[in-house]
């Protein structure tokens, strides 16, 4: 009786080692626990947001605080948001452009909006967003993406190898 | 191939035990051990069926599967189940069950590790189906056993305890799983594989508790009949019924009684709606309405634990207020079942609202479930081929369920939108998907099965 109770004490002590000893690992904290520090870091976050109507209209807002950039990113980011092909681009049905409709600085953020206009039934399979290409200082991306469907917000890091869904 | 059939062959008849008082403290203890373990081990049985479902989300956010993917290799399980439902019965009638029953089990627990490694399309597919085909070694083992050791008059007490095995199961998965991998503070933030790791422990511990202490019938261990101990004739009559020679005539008569084929039809659309709810509404739940995935899982859990209560409540409204009538108490459950869809679909973002409708929803469809999947072709058949009524709306009701998997699947991915940030020779991918064309698919089935069920108003139950 006694051997049998200590042999299913050590078979559950085996589960509970497994599970505890087994969890994700390198990179993990930073990844994992985003939200635990993603308070001390707002400040040099940038934020996108993108929205898509049931008419196929886009519209985009790109929030660039100029601590999230180095000096020398910063003297030719302007130049580099207005093109909008170093920002985002969509795949679709048939084509449709994305063009910039204001860029200005407010309070040491760079205000950047976007707008295409698809058409409600040009179906838009991809958004390919490339800052992290051609903006080397850049971190982390707060993104907003509100659909006909559904909205999500998630934080892309470059320390990370996924999209963080709970960013703060 | 021999040795393998004998060691799940039912074991041979002991001499008869003479003590009537060492009969009788033997009858209570595996009695006992009968209806724990088959309720306890089912429903931990449950847990290596539906641990797909709580990692479905975590598996397509990872860009492992395309919903279509998920949704192919969840219809392979409800294919294996309604192929096992079939077979399963056959070979549960010849085998000592215990060995049978931990067989299912363990094997089960093994596709579930292997899919825990497995980002293989064929390869999970193939797991999953074989995990279709052993979870069916359950059912049937935990019916023989019932037969074998209570009697007729006192069967459907034990029958009515050992249901509520599934709804103990669903609820471990949608709450236990979701706790292990919702990230904390609600949950402990574990990776997906311990979605499959966890389950397949559980169900190893299970198949060993069903082989120490699940008893073979009766007569293996030396006792009489459960009908001789318990004075219930009923299994004589049973057995002469059993050496009728026109059994396969009377099974065939199913299939030629034309309100059988509403009915599997009316089950299996019933089935779409039920699985979709289990399979994607906890995706469902996440995607669009922004829940996280713990508290998408406690929702789907609500769901099934008014079920208990809706089965029972059917049984007994349609015996007394209806006068044994399933019709008017399968229009009563069936809108129980219909009109909550509405409001968890197309209701308000309020989360009190949404459990209230899925609890409603749950009763519901537990209830119309029970006459659809069951009471009702029992009602049309011919009594003694009771089983063959069940297994053919069971193979209906599964195949529809198995077919919804995969079409669900197919109409989510099509409306896929993604989010791709490249970060240097790496990129990362968010999902979009756009659920309004399964809803409709789901709710639809709903409504065709209310109709078909509704066209069966005047039918009566056979003697």
């Amino acid at each position: 009786m006694i051997r049998q109770q200590t042999g299913n004490i050590a078979f559950l002590a085996a589960i509970i080692f497994v599970l505890t000893a087994c969890g994700e690992s390198g990179s993990g904290d930073y990844c994992d626990n985003h939200y635990e520090f993603h308070a001390s870091h707002i400040d040099s976050v940038v934020e996108l947001s993108i929205e898509l109507s049931e008419e196929g209209a886009l519209g985009g807002r790109l929030l660039v605080p100029k601590s999230a950039l180095d000096d020398t990113t910063l003297s030719g980011i302007e130049t580099l948001l207005a093109s909008t092909e170093k920002t985002f681009s969509l795949q679709s049905q048939v084509p449709c452009d994305i063009s910039v409709t204001n860029l200005n600085w407010v309070n040491d953020i760079l205000d950047v909006r976007y707008a295409a206009s698809c058409g409600a039934d040009n179906k838009i399979g991809k958004i390919d967003v490339t800052l992290f290409d051609h903006i080397d200082g850049l971190e982390e991306v707060v993104t907003s993406v509100t659909t006909p469907a559904t909205a999500k917000r998630f934080g892309i890091s470059r320390q990370c190898d996924a999209p963080i869904f709970r960013v703060d | 191939m021999k040795s393998l059939l004998k060691f799940f062959a039912a074991g041979t008849d002991q001499p008869r035990l003479t003590d009537t008082a060492l009969i009788d403290e033997q009858f209570r203890y595996y009695r006992r051990n009968v209806i724990v373990v088959i309720i306890l081990c089912y429903g931990l049985g449950y847990v290596c069926r539906l641990a797909l479902n709580v990692v479905k989300k975590p598996l397509m956010d990872a860009g492992i599967f395309t919903p279509e993917e998920v949704g192919l290799i969840g219809s392979m399980l409800l294919y294996g189940y309604a192929l096992g439902k079939f077979s399963n019965g056959l070979l549960s009638d010849y085998s000592n069950v215990k060995r049978f029953f931990a067989a299912g089990l363990f094997l089960s627990a093994m596709m579930n590790f292997g899919m825990s490694f497995s980002s293989l399309v064929w390869l999970s597919a193939t797991l999953w189906i074989l995990n279709g085909w052993f979870q069916g070694f359950g059912a049937p083992s935990c019916a023989v056993a019932l037969a074998s050791w209570y009697s007729n008059r006192e069967r459907g007490r034990y029958y009515g305890l050992w249901s509520t095995a599934h709804a103990i199961g669903e609820g471990l998965t949608y709450l236990g799983i979701a706790l292990l991998i919702a990230l904390p503070p609600k949950g402990l933030g574990l990776s997906w594989q311990f979605g499959f790791w966890v389950p397949a422990t559980i169900c190893v511990l299970a198949a060993v508790i069903v082989y120490v202490y699940l008893p073979d019938r009766p007569r293996t261990l030396g006792l009489p009949s459960v009908a001789e101990w318990r004075n219930d004739g009923g299994e004589k009559a049973m057995a002469a019924a059993h050496d009728a020679a026109s059994i396969l005539k009377d099974q065939l008569k199913v299939i030629a009684i034309p309100s059988m084929w509403v009915i599997a039809l009316a089950s299996s659309s019933m089935y779409i709606t039920r699985y979709a709810v289990n399979s994607w509404g906890n995706v469902y739940l996440q995607e669009i309405r922004g829940f996280d995935l713990f508290d998408a899982n406690f929702f789907i859990f609500l769901n099934t634990a008014a079920g208990i209560l809706g089965c029972v409540a059917y049984g007994y409204l349609s015996d007394k207020l209806f006068n044994a009538r399933r019709p008017p108490a399968n229009l009563l459950f069936g809108l129980m079942e219909l009109l909550p869809l509405f409001v968890i679909f197309y209701g308000p973002a309020n989360a009190t609202v949404l459990a209230i409708a899925l609890v409603v929803y749950g009763f519901g469809l537990s209830g119309i479930l029970a006459s659809l999947g069951g009471l009702f072709a029992l009602d049309i058949a011919p009594k003694k081929v009771a089983g063959a009524a069940m297994g053919f709306i069971g193979i209906f009701s599964y195949l529809g369920a198995g077919m919804q998997d995969y079409v669900s699947g197919k109409l989510i991915y099509d409306s896929e939108m993604q989010v791709v940030f490249s970060t240097g020779d790496a990129s990362q991918t968010v999902f979009f998907y756009d659920y309004s064309v399964p809803i409709m698919f789901w709710i639809g089935a709903s409504v065709v099965s209310m109709i078909l069920a509704g066209s069966l108003w005047k039918v009566r139950a056979s003697d």
